[in-house]
């Protein structure tokens, strides 16, 4: 404590012993910043500038892989987009060819089914009309057979019950008739 | 060889020797159609023959019927022909049934019971 008393209450004339209390050699330290002024402009001349250039393309290229990689993420949105588009359209296309598709087949199952309702229609009316020829031609037949039965027994009948006598009548009859 | 007469020329000439009451014409054409075998012809010849003689006022009546009729019958059937001098060949079918059918050169006159049966079987009804 004596020690850092007795020191600190030195005059202003041990002050220029300042630096040498400290150890700072003055002429040194001028040397030193020198040199270290020296070296900063060699520095700042020689090595700053190609190292703040590369930082600087580095960072150049940084910024222009970031903007690649917006770049293609917007291509990559737009192309979705589109793909989505297409997509869409194409099911849309897809659904208006199945809606077409399916009513042609729904006309055609329909014009079908008319033309063999008509044609089923036709082969019933000419079967009708079959059985209708097939039944007059069966009742004219049974006619005929009846008329042929009839003339038959009349025939033989006349021919027990007219003698001579009622021919000659019917003769003279006829005859009369006749003139 | 002689051609063969036509069956209108053998019945004309037949026609005149009957009118002139030549009856052998008759013998000379049956000859005559068994010489050319003719005989088919027979019926047609008799029946042009008629015709000939109809023209001439001479008129074959062919009385069809079932029974044998009586000479008022057969006064009747000439009252059918006032202009004509009718020769009455009668003909006995008793599948005639009844009535009389009266067959001239120009037309036939049936009121035969069979017909009238045939006409109903051909009615269509």
């Amino acid at each position: 404590m004596d020690t850092i008393l007795t020191q600190f209450a030195a005059t202003a004339g041990e002050q220029q012993d300042l630096f040498g209390s400290l150890g700072i050699d003055w002429r040194l330290l001028a040397l030193q910043t020198l040199a270290f002024l020296i070296l900063l402009a060699i520095l700042k001349k020689f090595v700053y500038p190609p190292l703040v250039s590369m930082l600087d393309q580095r960072d150049e290229a940084v910024k222009a892989s970031a903007d690649a990689a917006m770049e293609a993420e917007r291509q990559a949105a737009e192309a979705e987009a589109r793909t989505a588009e297409l997509l869409d359209e194409a099911k849309r296309e897809a659904s208006e060819i199945v809606a077409t598709a399916r009513e042609e087949a729904n006309k055609l199952a329909e014009t079908t089914q008319k033309k063999a309702e008509t044609r089923a229609e036709n082969m019933l009316e000419n079967a009708r009309d079959e059985i209708s020829k097939e039944i007059e031609g069966a009742k004219s037949a049974l006619r005929s057979e009846a008329l042929e039965l009839v003339a038959l027994a009349t025939g033989s009948v006349l021919g027990e019950k007219v003698d001579a006598k009622k021919d000659k009548a019917l003769i003279e009859k006829a005859l009369k008739e006749a003139k | 060889m002689a051609s063969r007469l036509s069956r209108r020329k053998l019945a004309i000439h037949a026609a005149n020797r009957l009118l002139e009451g030549d009856e052998s014409v008759i013998d000379e054409l049956a000859a005559l159609l068994i010489a050319e075998r003719r005989e088919r012809e027979a019926d047609t010849l008799v029946r042009d023959i008629e015709d000939q003689l109809g023209f001439s006022g001479e008129l074959v009546v062919t009385v069809e019927t079932a029974h044998k009729i009586d000479e008022t019958i057969r006064q009747q059937v000439f009252q059918l022909f006032p202009d004509k001098t009718v020769h009455i060949r009668e003909v006995i079918k008793p599948e005639l049934i009844g009535g009389f059918r009266v067959t001239t050169p120009e037309r036939v006159l049936d009121a035969t019971l069979a017909s009238k049966l045939s006409a109903l079987r051909a009615m269509k009804v």
